[in-house]
């Protein structure tokens, strides 16, 4: 229990990390070999979060999906303008 | 609370552009006065017939307003009336129409006069005819079995 409180950052991806290891024999080796890196982790103790995340693919798909926004939004105000 | 620099920027750009449109909607309904075409002027929906402007329909001249013409339209199943109009061309004019029975549309094709005609409402439209052609007049809300067949016709002539 110790282990879940201290690496808990997706409470829900490691529940189903921890039904697939224990009840899929391909992933038992994989989910032993994990559990001794966690018990490694614990012994040094105090597990820091830290955000190393880029975001520069979402930040590169916000401002696409932004700029197509705001040219369909000037180009159909542009012919507005064009009509009568 | 942290937040990553790139979630500022696209929140900034989100909050941004939020603010850009509701201006934009502001400025145009309060201060420019844009608004719906039918906008609170009703009319007895079986009187239309005898109610002026609605019981000659057509294009005609006035005096002394902000527009040049005023063409009238009275739409039914499954036609408009009239069936055919000509206005000179760079004309301003006030489009004016209403419907006797039904909900129908009446768009100009290729304009930006696109309204919704519903029975006891009158819908307006002013606008300055400032380009040559001929332009098709059609229902877009389905109005019954003939509703593919109701259509009008404006042409835009330069004399």
């Amino acid at each position: 229990m110790n282990r879940v409180k201290q690496c808990r950052i997706f409470p829900i991806v490691e529940y189903y990390e921890f039904v697939i290891i224990n009840h899929f024999p391909l992933f038992r080796k994989e989910g032993l070999k994990q559990m001794a890196l966690h018990q490694i982790d614990t012994k040094t103790s105090k597990t820091k979060v830290e955000d190393n995340s880029t975001l520069k693919g979402t930040l590169a798909s916000v401002f696409l999906l932004g700029f197509f926004l705001v040219s369909v939004w000037v180009s159909v105000y542009f012919l507005f303008l064009d009509r009568f | 609370m942290h937040m990553h620099k790139f979630e500022k920027a696209w929140l900034t750009f989100g909050i941004g552009a939020l603010l850009v449109f509701l201006t934009v909607l502001g400025v145009s309904a309060f201060y420019m006065g844009n608004q719906p075409p039918s906008c609170l002027v009703t009319i007895d929906p079986e009187k239309v017939d005898t109610t002026k402007p609605f019981n000659e329909p057509g294009l005609k001249k006035v005096e002394g307003k902000d527009w040049d013409y005023e063409l009238v339209f009275v739409a039914s199943a499954f036609s408009f009336n009239p069936a055919s109009v000509e206005v000179p061309y760079g004309a301003k004019v006030k489009i004016m129409a209403t419907t006797k029975d039904v909900v129908h549309g009446f768009q100009v094709a290729g304009t930006n006069i696109n309204m919704m005609l519903e029975p006891g409402f009158i819908s307006e439209y002013t606008t300055t005819f400032d380009k040559a052609g001929e332009y098709l007049i059609l229902c877009n809300e389905y109005c019954g079995v003939g509703h593919h067949m109701m259509t009008s016709k404006i042409e835009v002539v330069k004399k």
